[in-house]
């Protein structure tokens, strides 16, 4: 397969290898074979010691493919990340070495609070997953689509071999907020929070736990996403499909609400005195505001 | 349904899956933890979630190792100092080292400092040069604020130092660091602490400036008292042993600027003086400045004493010459500014050299190199953005100014000066941070919130310029409204935050230039204005509306209609503001320029509605002005709600509507305060508007209270020679005439008197109101032919600018009748009752609780001319408008009540008198209390018909708690000496009579007092004169005096 021929067949074989049922909708997108020439290009910028012969991606890319889209699909992909992918589906050893440091490496900052052995055997796992070949089936990252970030897509993977060890290992805890992660969605390093009296803090907890309890689950999830996983408005809101400021409106309300709970369940339930209730509300008010605008930035 | 795959989920956080799929994985997400946890470690969250707590316990400031601030993650503590706490740290987003301060603003204004903080680190973020220390990142956590910033791999400019160095190399390095520093300055930003310790150099050897004494205030306003920007003054023997122990600990001060020192405020000139300071001990090892305490050294530094270098020094004469101008105690005489400096300093052809050497430097890094290139001459661009200040409030012009006021050899000059300066510097330097901060945002052109943020400040740099142009040219009534002056100026941080609202309807590009050049003649019209310069301000309108003439920009027409309007307004050209006003609104409605149509109906409410006091259309045109404010919204347009709130008051005071005014007035009060602060000249408007209704409330005290506090906040905003101040002496008269203390009254509206005489022409509209109470006051004391003059004036200037159906005309003329009256002219004083009767009926109808007072007056004159069945209709119908107004118990109703009582007595009915008095006196006792001049009054109006009924042993105890209450609360003499003779007479009827000599004194004190307010007591003198003929002197205490 000599040079010139290989430039210039990018866009046959890309119709050559998405499947036929797809094919059709590949049929006279224009500046197809353009496209294609940057996505390999920058795939091969990205990782220049890695080798991978174009056939190969362009096979690969024609795999991950929908029926239609056209060149619109192509520029959204990204395309190092895809290169890289594809070179370590097909056991290139750069990209492996790359795949290590620049993406694996990156994991466990987002894997949460999860003790060093078990990031380690997080990792371990993620490996064989990812890169090893089970058989037939080729391996798991051959699955990345290019779609969004490799290290994101890879991320979730790590996230849920944690929660499958802790399954296993009878470590259901994971899942459950711990009080301080729950205070902390109010008061995110808060010195403060640190001098409330031991009884209060339980108090706050419990409260918060109770009132938590007693959202509506669209809102619990939204104000846990939020504040607790720190998801941006952005992120949100291109999740739930609507504009940014009607996301933070809703997660305005919802924490609105979540305050009224809160202060119905301290005062009523566990009958604290007046003036604690109401500089553990305060508390609560003003570092949630703080805690909001820190994060809506 | 199963927990979605990786590829699902990465796809629903990009937002790349079908709709479909969409609503069916969120509703997943919604339920399921284990996802929300996956999605978050997919999304580019914060992820401080999850990690370890960050404070251990017991040191909530210190971070551990592997601790996590917003997105960082601590790796060891560098170092701190007095603001906070530095950290290496790692940033994993971006995967490179950092440096994390922490800064923990304390003391009683945590979270202003803490946005103060927040707002320059944002601006030293923006600021990107070689020679500035980078700042990556700006954020909270919790109370404190952190940076991050570049990690400099390398060594204080202090240690680097301290090797020996040849002069060239130390001069290099910094010329660098000056360049950094001016590169803040042009982004408008001050060092406040430049040091050798907080100038970094690289292993590179490049120097970058650090630490920005970010936490100290910024200008010569001075927000932040607990945070001083001098070391507190301390005791001289602990600041020598500091600075000798331990002089790099406590250095700052040593290369501190005097103004600096002296607690002045700090700018640009002075960062020069400290880097001089630092290149002068660099070059010569030995700081310029000797002393060995705070204050040797601070005399050394104004007095500009610099130790002279080593002779062997091989500096040459060219930067050591260029070092000492840096020194210069006086900031005008070092150079304007860093670029000047850093050109003396390095020679021509050196300076080539050094930027040949920058650019080799960052050739291999093109990417960089162009970035900063561009930024640069984007900065540079900012920078002459920036200059344009210079024409409003630089430092020709701040000289010419404090020259101009000075020459007025007014006593109150200096001081005026003195707070001119020091807000027109903040509202400068407010400007040129804000202006550059919104030239930087523009970079790029997309930004259309910045370019909206730019236009507005440069709208309101043009006011800027056109207050301080009419300052130039002060005179001593221009130094006298400097407040409003200032208060005239509108804010700055609003065109940041809400740009929108506070940009005027711009036009199209072509017209632009016109329409631009117009606003600005507009806006010298304005500070003519508020200047005072009325006449000055209407011919500059009039000229520029025909100059507009067939430039067809309706908004701008209206802006100068607008302005035209309310000019004559404030002449007390009512007629004239009205149809001006209404051109304005047409204009305006053409233009759908709502924001102008809105100030329009707000100023027609108060021309109208309360100048004119033509009340019946004030309730449409404020129906109108109400509709406007909703529909552009009270929160987006304080100002105009707050306008709208005062105005209304005013015209439902007018109306007599007191508690309408009330909530009007109660409520702009509080919106005032909002958004102007409590202690701003519309506050004060409020305090005595609201004192106004107290005042007709019948509440003396409340009003006086209100009125004072309005009185003190006026003083010192205004000084206390302001005509303006004469308004409100005047009320504050009015009040404390209610409470008896007629002296002082009397006193406070001479000095009202005096102060508008001062400033206006004598016939002026502002001097009715104080004349005509002048009058009234003048006429208790008797003292008839000064009243009438004052009251004819008043009634003469009410008549003109009110109008003759106004109910203050009628006000005057009513107080002409009771002069005649006192003057026993009772056909004149019946002609001027009937006439400002008529006169308030055909302005308000006669049924409105304003045409009450004249009834009254009628009555009582028509009583004394014995026409009692006339006297008694009037005086019922008063009656029955103030009880309609105010109620059957209110105090108001009194002055319908006592003449009744009166009439009663002389028609012989004394019983309805005494229920007449008795309800006057509960009304009273309800209202004030038992010790008022009103309830002596009401007291003595029951004794005299107990009296008239017999029973003078029920008298007696009323008359003498009357009459102690007269002591101590005087008023009215006639009233008074009235209270004497009826003691006196009921002593004399007393059964047994064993007081008569004591009768006979209080007869005669009686008749002295009568007699000295001359031809106003002359009927009651005819009676206790009678009376003591009947009832001559006894000669013993035992021997009762025959009565007829």
């Amino acid at each position: 397969m000599s040079g010139p021929r290989e430039e210039e067949s990018l866009s046959a074989l890309l119709r050559a290898h998405v499947p036929p049922e797809r094919s059709a909708g590949w049929e006279g997108v224009e500046g197809l074979e353009t496209l294609l020439r940057e996505l390999l290009g920058k795939g091969r910028e990205a990782w220049p010691a890695v080798t991978l012969p174009a056939e190969t991606f362009v096979k690969h890319l024609g795999r991950h493919l929908p029926a239609e889209g056209g060149a619109e699909v192509l520029r959204q992909l990204h395309g190092a990340d895809l290169y890289l992918a594809c070179a370590c589906a097909v056991g290139e050893r750069h990209a492996l070495l790359a795949f290590e440091q620049h993406v694996l490496q990156k994991v466990p900052a987002r894997l949460g609070q999860v003790a060093a052995s078990t990031v380690d055997e997080v990792l371990q796992v993620m490996r064989q997953r990812l890169l090893l070949g089970r058989g037939d089936t080729p391996p798991r990252i051959a699955d990345y689509s290019g779609r969004g970030p490799l290290l994101s897509w890879v991320r979730i993977i790590g996230v849920r071999i944690v929660g499958e060890l802790a399954s296993l290992d009878g470590r259901q805890e994971l899942f459950d907020e711990p009080p301080e992660t729950l205070a902390r969605m109010l008061a995110p390093n808060d010195p403060e929070r640190d001098l409330l009296k031991e009884n209060s803090r339980q108090a706050l907890v419990t409260a918060l736990r109770t009132a938590l309890a007693a959202m509506p689950e669209g809102e619990r999830a939204l104000l846990r996403l939020h504040h607790i996983h720190g998801l941006t408005m952005d992120r949100l809101a291109t999740m739930y499909g609507e504009p940014r400021s009607s996301i933070a409106r809703r997660v305005m309300h919802a924490r609105e609400r979540l305050l009224k709970l809160t202060r119905g369940e301290l005062a009523s339930r566990l009958r604290l005195d007046g003036s604690e209730l109401e500089s553990l509300l305060g508390l609560v008010r003003s570092r949630l505001d703080l805690s909001l605008n820190h994060l809506m930035d | 349904m199963g927990c979605p795959d990786e590829t699902t989920l990465s796809d629903f956080l990009v937002g790349l899956l079908p709709e479909a799929r969409r609503q069916e994985v969120l509703a997943h997400v919604e339920g399921c933890a284990a996802c929300q946890r996956a999605l978050a470690a997919g999304g580019d969250s914060t992820p401080t979630a999850g990690v370890p707590e960050a404070s251990p316990p017991g040191s909530p400031e210190l971070l551990a190792r592997g601790a996590t601030l917003s997105r960082y993650v601590v790796r060891e503590r560098l170092g701190s100092g007095a603001m906070g706490v530095v950290y290496a740290a790692y940033d994993p987003e971006l995967d490179r080292q950092v440096a994390l301060k922490l800064l923990r603003p304390e003391g009683r204004h945590v979270e202003e400092l803490k946005q103060r903080l927040l707002r320059e680190a944002q601006a030293l973020a923006r600021l990107s040069h070689p020679h500035v220390v980078a700042v990556h990142d700006v954020g909270v956590c919790g109370d404190g604020v952190f940076l991050a910033l570049e990690l400099v791999d390398g060594t204080t400019l202090a240690d680097w130092l301290k090797e020996p160095r040849p002069w060239r190399e130390v001069l290099r390095v910094f010329l660098d660091a000056g360049r950094g520093l001016a590169a803040a300055h042009a982004a408008g930003l001050v060092h406040r602490d430049f040091k050798p310790a907080n100038v970094l150099v690289g292993r590179d050897g490049r120097a970058r400036v650090t630490d920005f004494g970010l936490a100290r205030p910024a200008t010569r306003a001075g927000m932040l008292p607990e945070t001083p920007t001098a070391p507190p003054a301390a005791p001289e023997e602990d600041s020598l042993g500091q600075l000798t122990r331990t002089g790099a600990l406590l250095g700052t001060p040593a290369y501190m600027a005097p103004e600096q020192l002296d607690g002045h405020g700090v700018d640009a000139l002075s960062d020069q003086f400290s880097f001089c300071v630092a290149l002068y001990e660099a070059l010569y090892g030995m700081r310029p400045f000797e002393g060995l305490s705070l204050r040797e050294l601070g005399r050394a530094a104004r007095e500009g004493k610099v130790k002279a270098p080593g002779r062997d020094s091989k500096v040459p004469a060219r930067v050591r010459n260029a070092v000492l101008r840096g020194l210069r105690p006086r900031p005008e005489e070092r150079f304007p500014s860093m670029e000047a400096l850093l050109a003396a300093l390095a020679p021509g052809p050196s300076r080539v050299r050094t930027w040949v050497a920058v650019s080799a430097a960052t050739a291999c890094l093109v990417g960089v190199a162009v970035g900063y290139v561009v930024a640069h001459r984007h900065a540079a661009q900012c920078a002459q953005e920036v200059e344009k200040l210079d024409a409003a409030w630089g430092p020709a012009r701040r000289e010419r100014v404090r020259a101009a006021f000075l020459a007025t050899n007014k006593p109150y000059a200096a001081d005026a000066w003195e707070k001119l300066s020091s807000a027109l510097d903040a509202h400068a330097s407010l400007w040129r941070s804000l202006r550059t901060e919104s030239c930087v945002a523009a970079d790029g052109g997309t930004s259309g919130l910045a370019l909206q943020t730019s236009a507005c400040l440069d709208a309101r740099l043009w006011q800027f310029a056109a207050v301080t142009e009419v300052l130039e040219k002060a005179d001593a009534q221009t130094v006298q409204n400097v407040p409003q002056l200032v208060a005239s100026l509108e804010g700055l941080a609003v065109c940041r935050d809400a740009p929108a609202s506070s940009t005027r309807p711009q036009p199209s590009e072509l017209l632009r230039p016109r329409v631009d050049a117009a606003r600005r003649k507009l806006a010298e019209a304005r500070a003519r204005m508020e200047a005072g310069r009325h006449a000055e301000g209407i011919e500059m309108t009039s000229a520029l509306l025909k100059e507009i003439d067939g430039l067809d920009y309706r908004p701008l027409e209206a802006e100068v209609l607008f302005l035209l309007g309310q000019l004559h307004g404030h002449a007390g050209k009512s007629k004239e503001a009205e149809d001006i006003l209404y051109r304005a609104l047409w204009a305006a409605e053409a233009g759908r320029d709502d924001e102008t149509v809105a100030r329009v109906w707000v100023l027609l409410v108060w021309i109208v509605g309360d100048q004119m006091a033509r009340v019946g259309e004030a309730d449409r045109l404020a129906q109108h002005a109400r509709a406007v404010v909703e529909r552009l919204g009270r929160e987006r347009f304080p100002a105009i709600a707050t306008d709208l709130h005062l105005r209304l008051g005013g015209v439902r005071l007018v109306q007599g509507k007191l508690e309408q005014a009330d909530d009007e007035l109660t409520q702009g009060l509080e919106l005032s305060r909002k958004t102007y602060g409590p202690d701003s000249l519309r506050t004060s408007y409020f305090l005595s508007s609201l004192g106004r209704v107290r005042a007709r409330q019948n509440r003396p005290a409340d009003a006086l209270a209100l009125y004072q506090q309005a009185q003190q906040l006026r003083e010192r905003l205004w000084g206390s020679e302001h005509p303006a101040l004469a308004l409100n002496l005047s009320n504050l008269a009015t009040e404390l005439l209610s409470l008896g203390r007629a002296e002082e009254a009397i006193s406070s509206w001479r000095r009202a008197l005096a102060l508008l005489e001062a400033s206006r022409p004598p016939d002026h509209a502002s001097l009715g109101p104080p004349l005509n109470n002048l009058g009234s006051a003048l006429r208790d004391r008797g003292r008839l032919d000064e009243a009438r003059k004052y009251l004819q004036r008043a009634l003469a200037i009410f008549e003109r600018s009110k109008g003759p159906n106004h109910p203050n005309t009628a006000t005057a003329l009513s107080a002409l009748g009771m002069v005649a009256y006192d003057s026993q002219n009772l056909d004149e004083a019946l002609s001027y009752q009937r006439q400002a009767l008529e006169r308030v009926q055909s302005a308000l109808g006669p049924d409105s609780p304003r045409v009450a007072a004249p009834l009254m007056y009628l009555g009582v004159v028509q009583h004394r001319m014995g026409q009692h069945d006339e006297a008694r209709r009037h005086l019922l119908r008063a009656l029955h408008l103030w009880e309609k107004e105010n109620g059957p118990e209110s105090a108001t109703i009194n002055h319908a009540l006592r003449p009744l009582a009166r009439l009663e007595l002389s028609a012989g009915a004394p019983r309805k008198a005494l229920a007449y008095c008795q309800r006057a006196l509960g009304n009273d006792e309800r209202a004030q209390g038992t010790e008022t001049p009103d309830v002596a009054m009401d007291l003595a109006c029951v004794a005299e018909a107990h009296l008239a009924l017999g029973d003078a042993a029920r008298a007696v105890p009323l008359l003498e708690r009357a009459r102690s209450v007269n002591e101590r609360t005087p008023r009215d003499p006639l009233e008074e000496a009235w209270v004497s003779f009826l003691l006196a007479r009921a002593l004399g009827e007393q059964e047994p009579a064993v007081e008569l000599a004591r009768a006979a004194v209080l007869a005669e004190e009686a008749r002295a007092r009568m007699a000295a307010l001359g031809t106003r007591a002359r009927v009651e003198l005819r009676e206790v004169t009678a009376w003591q003929e009947r009832h001559p002197a006894p000669s013993s205490v035992a021997r009762k005096a025959g009565t007829p």
